[in-house]
This record gives C-alpha cells, structure tokens and sequence, in this order.
C-alpha cells in the first residue's frame, strides 16, 4: 500500500507539467489581445501597451512565456494579475469560502440522494418511487440559474427564511441556500445511481443467501446490499467534490460569493494566464488528491478489489 | 413384473414398485419446463435475452412511443407548425396565447409553440449524439483502464484528472473558435464530448473493477476466453447499468450546455432554434413571464423522462437479477 | 455565465471612465449627532481593475471610489456643469493654446502635505509618461511635450514641456493645439493632483492612497469591500451629508438587487435586466429613472462594401437601415422603457444637446420610406449579401440586437443575423484589428460633460486608423473643420452650435446609428432616508445620501 501511494504521488509530476502546459497554450490561444482590452472603447497608447506587454512577458514567444511562468512557479512565485495583485493573494482569499459552499453541498448532495435513492430502489414502482423521480427529473432540467432565482426570490424575499445572498465572509446560514442550489443536480444523479444500485443487488444470491441464513432486513441491507451500491456512488462523489471544489460560477455569480469560480470565469475573460494557469493547476491536485481517497475507498468497501 | 407404460412422446419409462408413491409423474410436475433444455433452439445471445424482455415492459413502450415521437417532431417540424420559427415581430412581445398560438409569445415577438417544435431538431440530436459519443469514449476508456489496471490505467486516469480540472468554458472558447466558420452542430458535440467522457471513465472504471472480480470472469477464463474476450462479452454488459443511468441522465445537461454555449456566443448561430437557447433568454423576464420559460424547459424535461425510463427499462433487461416480477 | 451573470461581466468590462458628482454650495460639512457607522453608505461596486492610482483608472470599479477619494481642479454639479473647485482661476490666451492655472490656498492632502502647482504638474508628467504604463496617458495628448515622453528609453521621471510652474499655487499649460475643452477635460480623475508621498512608492499608494477628495480611503479588502469615511480636511465644493461611503464588491447586479430588497446594501446605479418591469412598483426599494448619458450606438465601417459612406449606395443603404429600425418599440419592449429614443449623438445630459437637428428625421422609424430607399440602393448596385450584427456576448447586449435584426429583415426583407463574439477582449480585438466584417456594437459614455468628448474622440480623422475611438474609420473633412472651429471658440455657447452643426453632418452620413440613450436609472434600500438622485454620470449622488 506505501509503495502504491509513493507511486501516485510520483505520478503527479507529469500531470502538474502537462496540466500547466496545455492551460497555459489554452489561454494562450483565446482569441482577443488581454492589454487592448484594458483601454475599453478608449484610444490604446501603443507605447503604455508596450510597457504592461513587457512587464507581463506578454512580448515574448509562447514557449518563453511559460517557461517563465514555470521557473518563477518553482520558487512559489505565481506571478501577478493584472490588476497588480499577487496570484497567490486572489488564490487564497477565494479558496476558503468555496472550500465551505462545496463541502455543505457534498454532505447535502451525498446525504438527500443516497437516502432518496435507498428509499427509490427499496420500493421500485411505488408513488414515492414516481415522486422522486419526477423531482429529480425537475432539478437535472431546469438550469441552475432558474432555480437559484426561484429559490432567492421564495426564501430570501417572499418569505424571509434564509439569507438572499451570500457576501464576503459568510456563515453556515449564508451558505445554505446557495449550496443547496448548487448540489441540487448532483443530488439527482445520485438518486438515481443509487436507485439502480440498490435495485440490482438487492436481487443478488448473497443478499437470498443471508436471508436464508435467518440475518435480519436491516442487517442485510446495511451489511450487504448497501456495501456494494455504493462503489460507482462513491465513484461518482469523489469525482463531484473535486468539480465542487472548482466553484460553481453560475451559483457563486447568483448569490455573491467571492470564490474561485468566480475567480476562474472572470480571469478566462480578462485573459489572465497567470491566474487560470495556477487555478486549474491547483484544481488537478485536488483532483488527483481525492480521487486517490476514492480509490483507497474502493478497497475498504469491495475486500477484492486490491492495489498492489 | 414390470409395468411399462408408454409415454405419449414414446419414450418408455420404467416405473419401480412403490416408486410412485415418492415422485410425481414427470407431467405434472412444473420444473419440467425449467429442466428441459431445447437443444435444437439456437443460442440466445445476451441482447436478445433482452430484447424479449424489453417488448414485454410497458415502461419501455411508453418511453419508446415517447421517443419515437420526439423523433418525428425532429425530422418533419413542419408537420406540427406551419410558421417560421424565426419570424418575429417586436409588436407580439410578449403576448399571452391566442388562436393559433398556444403557448403566446417570447420578448422578441416569436411565436413560442413553433419555436419548441423547431427546438426538437437542435436540442435532440446535441443531446443524443453528445451522451453517444461521451459513453462510447468514457466507456472504452474507463473499462480499458479499470480491466488492464497498472500503467495503463495510471496513464488513463491521470489524463483524466487533467480533464476534470481544466474549466469547459475556457476549452470550449479555444476549440469552438477554430470552428468558428462551422454552423454544423457537430462542433458543440465535439466540445460536449471532449469535457464530457471523464465522468462515465472514472464510473466505467470503477464498474469495471467491481466485475472484473466476480466468478464469472474466473469461470470464463477458466474455459480458455482471452481478457480482451472477457472484458467486453462479460464485464462490460455486467457493468453497464450505473453508465447508462449517467448517460441518460446527463442527456439533459448537454441540451442545456448547449444553450450556455450558444449563449456565450461560441455556439450555434444566433439563427438555430434550441430549447437551450430560448430558456436562457427567457430567463430575463422569469419572474413577470415564467410561461416563456416553462415550455421550452418542459419539452425538455419530458425528452429527458423518456431517456430516463427508456434506460431504466434498458438496465433492467440487460441484469435480469433486478428484473420486477 | 448566464445573462445576469453577464450583465455584469460588461460592467466590469465597460472601461469607459467615470468622474464624481461634485453638486450643491459648499457649506459647513460637520455631520454631528450620529454615531458613527449609523450614517455610512453601503454601495455596489465590482473589484477596482488597476491599483487605485488616478491616472491608471479607467473603469468603474476603481472609478467610482477614485472620483470620491481626488478632487480635481474642478469639479461638475449633478447636472455636469463645472466650476472650480481645487482651482481659483482657469485662464485662456486668445486661441485656447495656453492656459494660466491658479490654485486655492489651503488645500491639504491627507497626509497633512499642501496641494501645491507641482502635485498637479508632476502627477500629469508622470501619468502622460509612458514608462510609468498609465492607462489614461492619451489624455495629456494636447499637451506639449506629450510626444518626447512617449519614446523609447525613458526613466519615468521626465516632465511635460507644456508645464511650467510659476509659483506655488500657480502653473502655465502650453497645448500643441487650440483646446476650448481643457478646463472642463481637467475635471476628469485622471488629472487629479498626487502628493510627493506617491512617488517614494507606487504600490503602496495605489492600496491605500493618500488624497485630498470628500471622502479617504479606510481599507481595501479585497473583493470584499472598500470602506471610505468622511475627509474632516476638505473643503471643496460637496457638501457631505454622510460619514462614510462603503463599496461593497458584487459578483452580480442581480445579487446586489436582492440585498438592497433585503436591506442588507443601500445604493446601487442599474437596474438588473430582470427587474426592469417591476422595479418601479416595488414597495422594498425605492428608485430613480431619467434620461441620462451614455449613447447606445452600433457602426458600420465606414468602407464596407454597399455602404460606403461617400458613395451614394452607401448612403441610401445607411439611411434606410436607420428608418427601418423602430427605436421607440425596442426601448419599449425590450428595454421596458429604460431608455430615451435619440435625437443626436451626444445625450440629453450632454451642454449642447438638441432634439431638433437637420435630419434627426433619420432616427425616426420611418419603414416605407426606408424600403424606397433600399430598393433605390438596390438599383445602383444589388446587394445580396448577409448583414451582420456583432455584440460581445457577456455584456447582455442580446435581446437588443435580436430585435435589430427582426425589425431589418420584416421592414427591408434582407438577410440580417447576430454574431456574438464571446468576449468583451475579443471583440474588441476584431475592431481595432479592423476585422469586422459587419455592424458591430458601439456605445459612448461620457469622460467629462462635453459634446467634444462625444464628437471628435468618435468620429474624427484624427480619431481613425486606430488613432482614437473611431471605430469605423469614418473621414470627413468638412466635419473635422467644425470640431476644430468649435474648439477654437471663444464660449461655450458659441462651440455647442458648431457641435450641432458638426452634427447634422454625421446626422446625413452615418457614420454610426444611434439607438437609444441608456437611462440613469437606480435603486435604494428603504434605509436612505434622502439625497438619492443619479448624475450626469449615472452614477449616485453618494455624498448627498443620508440614512434613516
């Protein structure tokens, strides 16, 4: 088991290399000139525009550019935004509160949808079984923004219940709204993994045997079919906390919440190579980081599914 | 002293004393039809088990008439609408239903019922073709990576860490802008797709891994099957229920990114007629005009449904164990 | 990434620069008898895109807070006119090419420094300096010297030629041309004075600086909020009624919208698309909607092919688009009335402003005689082209272009589309690389309260080819003989009519069409007690404000 983690975490070295190599050319090559874009519709003093290019190595070739960037990244040197703030500056100020809104929304996401989804797969047919469904199928159809309106409008105004908007530091109420929004449609996709987890093992001769052995219902499920549901459920969350973690720019936008969805779609528009360099860099980490938890999880719950 | 009788089939069966006090004639008995076995039919492959058992399922029925539907309205919109949808007039804003327009009109004076019947088409095939090409990819590569395991698994899944980081708007600015020329849907299923495998990868992988396990595997290696055999005769069918309830249900999210695309203004042109497209832009006016929006996106939650039962009923033929009664 | 989302994206992509309201009598500004923190200002605001160094601020975000933070020579009323405020006297020579500038005794930064002729000389020399990278710097253009500190080599120190300091509360500006506009130009953030302190460090400045406005910076948290209390040194012209504005930094308008519904932000200056038709019945805010000073426009380049400016074709063709366009149902329908149709192309907050302009008549929806036109068009030489309509797609310009383009293709029966371009960067990439093929989005608003500023930075030759904001490359001459005179011209009065006449040129050639005037219009919680009205610049009376 050592010896597997040490080769994972060798196997980052190429994946953080290959991440900031293909980002970098991907902002590279978005169209648009981000220091013409700095003067708006207003006359561009090509000799000012020369002076930032320079000071963000923006004159110099691609290759150079990210050699730059790399070299400086060694030395925990992110570089700047353009708005002259240190990109590790922005990096941590966004990263907690969207650290908080994507942990509130996995434990909602993870909790409502396994226990619809036991619940659907338990009493395949039945009315709840039709009435879950058909609010998951509302939730995956209806875009996030819809929702989040609706919610707003219900919650925060009409009714007064939760706060409208999130702010800058946030409390557990303020984020309520805003991550049960945000892990609505994920909640659905896990009803309905489960629900057809669930409905498959449940039929499975180890759950008849145990059964016949005389173990009771809820052992059974809780022992058994329960067990081995869950793997591409597990899957599927390791996957969604990293997306999670990434921020939502559609939730952080609707409910003001200075995380680094925001942080990620505001610096695509502005060009920022920098910024989205070190962003997605650190993202993949996290990734790699969780799915690693994910695929130690495997092994706990499946004793056969082994690493050597 | 022995009774003889003679079946009706002509097969003699001789009957010991006493022997039929213990054991019931072999007519009566109802494991007959289990324990004969018709050795003439010809084999029954997996698919057609599960065919047999579709056309059986009222579930599948109703969502294949549903489809079968949505379909016609995709290929022959002018059978259900005789107006353009992209003929608007600015005067009509707005305006409630009238003869001949059922669902009244959108901010820009089009007449909504004509444009969700000409949304069919766009949203349709951007759906379908996305969910195709995002499961035959993640599938192949998510199976590929969990069967073989080792290095090729560690390359598989470390490229699609790679994916999962990098953010769909900025990939989808960059590729979309090399077609920029293009008004072929395709473009968007290529982004849709490229953003879209990694998550049925790493659930077909995890599926793989699960399977690759059980003793059927063992029994079928056992008989001399190759892992390349296995892996798609065996695992992958075995696999398949949590991809297809993914796929189904992400069918809905790629009609919607479409319209988060096309909104971006690195869609479709401005001339193609989505259900995507006109929720966004019915957004606007959401809390005054929520009929605007209503259609459209109920067009698109029942395509979803019909997807949504159409795989279930798809995933239950295909594991005959969680097959209801 | 979706509409209201984006809606604000264009906020904070419209770099078009801001300057304060600086309105009322100046009189005793003592707010006594309120705690402290009961009569502060929340307002909306987006994260400031530069530090907050006057001459590198050319967007809203820093905009808005620099305008209260710097007071300029002078400073313009709610209406934007101006009078001096830091300056005791503006003198003219005969021809507008020199200027003699006086100074108030008295002024004091707020590091307790006096405001002397060198803050102002040094900081335009520093910000008309190219090695200091300052984004404003083409604002010192008319200024002699500006050429020499444009070169290669420069330590960032040299000074402007046209600058000379007479003594301490005196300088001269001498000017490469005529410049009638200079002492209302000089309202504008970018030539606010800096203190000494600004250049023994830069950076440290532009986080927190030290100024000499109504209001002094408290902190800046990034993201999160920019808290500005009430400047006991001042005393210039604004009567501040509040003890302190704080920026609050939205990541949306419609965000922002909730809070003040809620109580929880005080003031904001738009109205989110989404609550157009309801905000004014809306019995959580109160609000405020008039005409006010940014033009909405799109242009057609200027030698695109059938709409040449200087051919007959073109002219014909250009002429019919304007008529068929039914202005009036678009600001009704899509803008919910939030707009004024347009008359020239200034504003109606702009000095000068006319509605009765030879051949305003071509902004007027006018589809049958606009058909004739087109056809005539068609007989010169057919056109069977597609036009198209380029918008940046994160500015919310949608819905308007949609109804463009449906109005073209019923009245004239031609093929017309969109072509949204993703991003504000990109789009304007396409322009000033001239790789339009197709009218494309434009829009003006305001630098300082001046028909000039509307007129020759858009339309004039010396504006083309990537000189200016002339976006189309549209040459006239007989135009740029007018400006000329105009900003020779002795008074006001006499400049604005050769405006107007500059502008009935335009009015016959087209060069760009006016669509509508953006109304000012914006929202306030029920905790304002009063003072909420909009300026010149559609932005809140933010010193006038008080609480409840």
């Amino acid at each position: 088991m050592g010896k597997y983690l040490l080769r994972r975490i060798l196997q980052m070295i190429p994946v953080v290399l290959g991440t900031t190599f293909l980002v970098y050319a991907l902002v590279f090559f978005l169209p648009g000139d981000p220091v013409k874009a700095m003067f708006g519709d207003k006359p561009i003093n090509e000799a000012v525009a020369a002076q930032i290019r320079a000071e963000y190595h923006l004159d110099q070739p691609f290759i150079i550019q990210y050699f730059i960037y790399l070299k400086n990244a060694l030395t925990l040197d992110f570089g700047n935004t353009f708005a002259g703030q240190p990109v590790i500056d922005e990096i941590t100020r966004a990263f907690p509160v969207t650290i908080k809104l994507g942990l509130m929304a996995f434990v909602f996401e993870a909790i409502f949808g396994v226990v619809f989804g036991i619940i659907s797969g338990l009493k395949k047919g039945k009315w709840y079984d039709t009435v879950i469904l058909i609010v998951s199928l509302l939730l995956i159809s209806v875009p996030t923004f819809v929702t989040g309106f609706v919610l707003q409008y219900l919650l925060g105004i009409k009714w007064s219940i939760l706060p409208v908007t999130a702010g800058s530091d946030p409390t557990f109420l303020d984020l309520l709204m805003p991550a049960m929004v945000l892990g609505s449609v994920s909640m659905a996709y896990i009803i309905r993994l489960t629900r057809a987890e669930i409905s498959s093992n449940i039929a499975e001769d180890y759950v008849r045997t145990a059964r016949a052995k005389g173990m009771g219902n809820g052992q059974v499920m809780l022992r058994h079919v329960l067990r081995n549901s869950l793997i591409p459920v597990v899957t599927y969350l390791g996957q969604d906390i990293g997306a999670l973690m990434g921020g939502a720019m559609i939730t952080e936008q609707i409910f003001n919440i200075h995380g680094i969805g925001f942080l990620t779609y505001q610096s695509i528009l502005k060009g920022e190579a920098n910024l989205v360099v070190s962003i997605v860099t650190l993202l993949m980490l996290v990734f790699v980081v969780c799915n690693l938890i994910v695929d130690m999880l495997y092994a706990a719950l499946d004793p056969r599914i082994r690493y050597a | 002293m022995t009774d003889i009788t003679t079946k009706s089939d002509g097969y003699a069966v001789e009957t010991l004393p006493g022997q039929e006090r213990y054991v019931a004639p072999i007519e009566e008995t109802p494991l007959q039809s289990v324990d004969s076995v018709d050795e003439n039919a010809p084999a029954t492959s997996m698919w057609a088990d599960a065919w047999r058992t579709l056309r059986r399922n009222p579930l599948f029925i109703i969502s294949g008439l549903l489809i079968l539907f949505i379909i016609v309205v995709a290929i022959a919109p002018g059978l259900f609408t005789k107006q353009d949808p992209n003929a608007c007039d600015l005067a009509n804003s707005l305006s409630p239903a009238s003869d001949g327009h059922p669902f009244g009109y959108d901010l820009q004076g089009c007449d909504v019922y004509t444009r969700v019947v000409y949304g069919t088409r766009t949203s349709l095939s951007v759906g379908i073709l996305s969910t195709l090409l995002v499961v035959i990819l993640g599938t192949l590569i998510g199976s590929v990576a969990g069967f073989f395991g080792g290095w090729l698994d560690a390359v598989l899944s470390r490229i699609t860490d790679i994916f999962f980081a990098l953010p769909m708007l900025l990939g989808a600015i960059v590729v979309l802008q090399m077609f920029k020329t293009s008004k072929s849907i395709w473009k968007i299923v290529l982004v849709l797709a490229l953003f879209g495998w990694v998550g049925v990868a790493r659930i077909a992988r995890s599926a793989v891994m699960e399977s690759k396990n059980l003793e059927f595997n063992t029994a079928s290696t056992a008989l001399g099957s190759t892992p390349a055999r296995n892996l798609f005769r065996h695992i992958l069918p075995n696999s398949l229920a949590p991809i297809i309830v993914i796929g189904t249900t992400s069918l809905a999210s790629y009609i919607v990114a479409e319209a988060t695309l096309s909104f971006l203004g690195v869609g479709l042109p401005t001339t193609t007629v989505s259900w995507g497209g006109d929720i966004s832009s019915a957004q606007t006016n959401l809390q005054t005009d929520p009929l605007v929006l209503f259609y459209p996106a109920a067009a698109l939650a029942i395509t979803v449904l019909a997807f949504i039962m159409m795989g279930d009923a798809v995933k239950d033929a295909l594991d005959p164990k969680s097959r209801t009664a | 990434m979706k509409k209201k989302a984006l809606a604000f994206a264009a906020m904070a992509c419209s770099m078009a620069m801001l300057l304060s309201a600086c309105g009322g009598s100046s009189a005793d500004n003592a707010a006594d008898g309120t705690t402290a923190g009961s009569n502060v200002i929340t307002a909306y605001a987006s994260e400031p895109q530069n530090p907050l160094i006057p001459g590198n601020t050319n967007e809203t975000g820093g905009g808005k807070p620099g305008d209260l933070l710097f007071s300029r020579l002078v400073s313009f009323d709610k209406d934007g006119n101006a009078s001096n405020e830091v300056a005791e006297s503006i003198t003219p020579n005969d021809d507008a090419t020199q200027y003699a500038i006086k100074i108030k005794d008295g002024w004091k930064f707020t590091d307790g420094t006096p405001v002397t002729a060198e803050s102002f000389t040094k900081a335009w020399s520093y910000v008309a300096n190219a090695k200091n990278a300052q984004k404003c710097s083409s604002f010192f253009s008319t200024i002699k010297g500006y050429e020499d500190l444009q070169k290669d080599g420069l330590k960032g120190d040299e000074q402007l030629s046209g600058l000379t300091v007479v003594d301490d509360h005196t300088f001269t500006v001498d000017m490469n041309q005529s410049d009638s506009v200079f002492p209302i130009k000089v309202g504008y953030l970018a030539f606010a004075p800096l203190p000494e302190a600004f250049y023994k460090d830069t950076k440290a400045f532009g986080e927190k600086p030290v100024s000499n406005g109504p209001y002094k910076l408290e902190k800046w948290d990034h993201n999160k909020e920019l808290v500005l209390v009430k400047n006991p040194d001042y005393k210039g012209n604004e009567e501040v009624k509040n003890d302190g504005v704080t920026f609050k930094i939205y990541t949306d308008d419609t965000a922002a919208y909730r809070d003040i519904q809620a109580g929880n932000l005080d003031v904001m200056e738009s109205v989110p698309a989404s609550f157009t038709k309801t905000y004014k019945t809306d019995k959580k805010i109160q609000y405020y909607s008039e005409a006010g000073s940014v033009i909405q426009t799109f242009t057609i380049p200027s030698n695109l092919e059938h709409f040449q400016n200087n051919t007959e074709e073109g002219n014909l063709r250009r002429e019919a688009i304007s008529m068929a366009i039914d202005r009036q149902q678009i600001i009704d329908k899509v803008l919910n009335g939030e707009a004024t149709a347009p008359t020239d192309f200034t504003s109606p907050k702009t000095p000068g402003y006319s509605k009765n302009l030879k051949g305003s008549e071509y902004l007027k929806y006018n589809p049958d005689e606009a058909k004739k036109l087109w056809e005539q068009a068609d007989a010169i030489s057919k056109f069977d082209g597609e036009l198209t309509f380029a918008y940046n797609a994160d500015g919310g310009a949608k819905p308007i272009y949609d109804a463009v383009v449906n109005q073209l293709k019923n009245n004239l029966g031609i093929n017309a589309s969109t072509n949204p371009i993703p991003t504000f960067q990109e789009f304007r990439d396409a322009i000033t690389n001239r790789q339009m093929t197709g009218a494309f989005r434009t829009g003006w608003q305001p630098d300082y309260p001046s028909a000039e500023n509307y007129l020759w930075q858009l339309y004039s030759t010396a504006a083309a080819d990537g000189k200016g904001s002339n976006d189309g490359d549209y040459k006239n001459p007989e135009f740029d003989n007018l400006c000329l005179q105009a900003a020779a011209a002795k008074s006001t009065d006499e400049a604005n009519k050769l405006y107007q006449q500059a502008e009935e040129i335009l009015l016959k050639d087209l060069p760009a069409f006016p669509l509508y005037y953006s109304n000012a219009n914006g929202v306030a919680s029920l905790n304002v007690k009063d003072g909420f009205e909009m300026n010149w610049q559609n932005l809140p009376t933010y010193e006038s404000m008080t609480k409840k």
